[in-house]
């Protein structure tokens, strides 16, 4: 059997990911309905994009939340029923490091209290008499105001969070809106994206209002990719208000300079995914 | 190269035209054979479609019931075309399912329109993705280099051209099918060694 052209073209991958035209797919339905080798394909195509997914789903829980500092995931938990948890969250990310640092400050200080340091330096080692050297934790002073500028430093930071945080909390003015309409030139041939937005200094958020074309689906996921092409963030079961639009709310700490993209995809209750759209923008510092 | 129109397997012609044949002369055996050679291609594109494994599992049952009324009554127009014949059927039977489903649903509010494939995926499917993702990790982290990861990611994920990729990380298409090939065929081998899966919720 002449598998070439499958091969060569990833007929069965793209089958998988729902990128056939019509008539490609009916006859590789044709084909594959007796042929077990293509179905073994289908079927481990179908597994390693499931799992790259996944796999990609938690790479971006685990950079939102590093790159967000916590803060998104607590928002978001803040608005929900786990708020309780959410506040929990942030008092242990909050205070944990300081808690820690005190507790170091405060062992420290005892040391140095308990072993007091001579004024007058050490005599010189008599060759007759040699004196053991002195152990190196006798001078502990250095290390506790290192450690006294660490706490500080912490203080520092669990303010500012606790600042963004209670900013998060509070009703937001002038959030940043982009509508965004879909772009119409043929994939991989993107041009410079038309919509421009610039990132204020401190964190906040920005709406992406994206106007859904071509057919109505009940459901919609969205996929935000960043300027390296990988997938930055993304949600599933999205609707399309009465107006036609679909809108995000993004924490600006998701961006950075550089050219964005959302693929919008169609989730047709009997059907595979469909792309529906694909919208851009540039962020600038 | 091939092209789209000789996907059908050579020999499959054959094969297809003696089936309805022998099916047609009332040969038990052959519909046995008609069975076991296109149930699995038929079950994968139901439930591809339906997105219901029980519903598919339906639809495919009523799909061979009715191919082998017509074949033994009066066999059908390209008994070469066999194949065809049974996923249009199938088809059709699916969207009548679909269109029955749709007017039964007409006038019905927003909160009773159809869920999504999967919003809320159960226990077992939560596991069963979850020995998936650990596999793709495996795969992931014995893959050459992490160009080759990223064409996986660009390609199954953020769903780009296999033109755009090659041009934009310099790769012949013969090393990015190389690179899907190999990774498909690691899935699949550890898929064979964790053994059969059990079957998919829906």
């Amino acid at each position: 059997m002449d598998h070439s052209y499958i091969d060569e073209q990833q007929v069965a991958e793209r089958y998988v990911l729902g990128q056939l035209s019509q008539e490609e797919a009916d006859l590789f339905e044709e084909h594959y309905l007796h042929c077990t080798q293509c179905l073994d394909r289908l079927e481990a195509a179908e597994g390693l994009q499931r799992g790259l997914e996944r796999v990609a789903e938690e790479e971006v829980a685990r950079a939102v939340v590093a790159r967000a500092g916590v803060l998104a995931a607590v928002g978001r938990l803040l608005r929900s029923r786990q708020a309780p948890l959410a506040v929990t969250l942030l008092l242990l990310v909050a205070l944990l490091p300081s808690g820690l640092l005190l507790w170091r400050v405060n062992d420290l200080e005892q040391a140095v209290e308990s072993r007091p340091v001579s004024s007058t330096p050490a005599p010189s080692p008599s060759p007759a008499t040699p004196t053991p050297p002195l152990p190196p934790a006798v001078d502990l002073r250095p290390e506790l105001e290192a450690v006294r500028g660490e706490l500080a430093e912490e203080r520092r930071r669990s303010e500012e969070l606790a600042g963004e945080l209670s900013r998060a909390r509070e009703p937001q003015v002038n959030v940043p809106i982009l509508t965004l309409a879909p772009e119409r030139s043929a994939p991989g041939q993107e041009d410079e994206p038309t919509h421009r937005v610039s990132l204020a200094a401190s964190p906040e958020w920005i709406v992406l209002a994206l106007e859904v074309g071509g057919p109505d689906h009940p459901f919609y996921r969205a996929v935000l990719t960043g300027p390296d092409r990988q997938p930055v963030w993304q949600a599933s079961g999205l609707q399309a208000d009465a107006t036609g639009l679909i809108t995000l709310s993004l924490p600006t700490s998701l961006l950075r300079a550089g050219d964005f993209a959302v693929r919008l995809e169609g989730m047709p209750a009997a059907a595979s995914p469909v792309t529906v759209a694909r919208f851009s923008f540039r962020v600038t510092p | 190269m091939a092209t789209p129109e000789t996907l059908l397997e050579p020999g499959e012609e054959e094969i297809a035209a003696g089936l309805v044949r022998r099916i047609g002369e009332g040969d038990t055996r052959a519909e046995g054979e008609l069975v076991e050679r296109y149930s699995r291609g038929l079950l994968y594109m139901l439930r591809r479609r339906a997105g219901d494994p029980a519903l598919a599992d339906d639809l495919h049952q009523e799909t061979f019931r009715i191919v082998l009324e017509r074949l033994r009554r009066q066999g059908i127009e390209d008994p070469a075309r066999l194949s065809g014949f049974i996923l249009q059927t199938a088809r059709n039977l699916f969207l009548g399912d679909y269109r029955k489903k749709t007017r039964r649903g007409e006038g019905h509010d927003v909160e009773e329109s159809p869920e999504p494939a999967d919003p809320a995926p159960g226990q077992l499917t939560g596991v069963l993705r979850r020995e998936e993702a650990a596999r793709v990790r495996q795969v992931l982290a014995e893959m050459g280099t992490d160009r080759d990861r990223q064409i996986l990611f660009r390609f199954y994920i953020a769903e780009e051209d296999k033109e755009a990729i090659c041009a934009d990380l310099g790769l012949s298409s013969l090393h990015f099918n190389r690179v899907l090939f190999r990774a498909r065929e690691r899935f699949k081998s550890l898929m064979t060694r964790a053994g059969p899966a059990p079957e998919r919720p829906g």
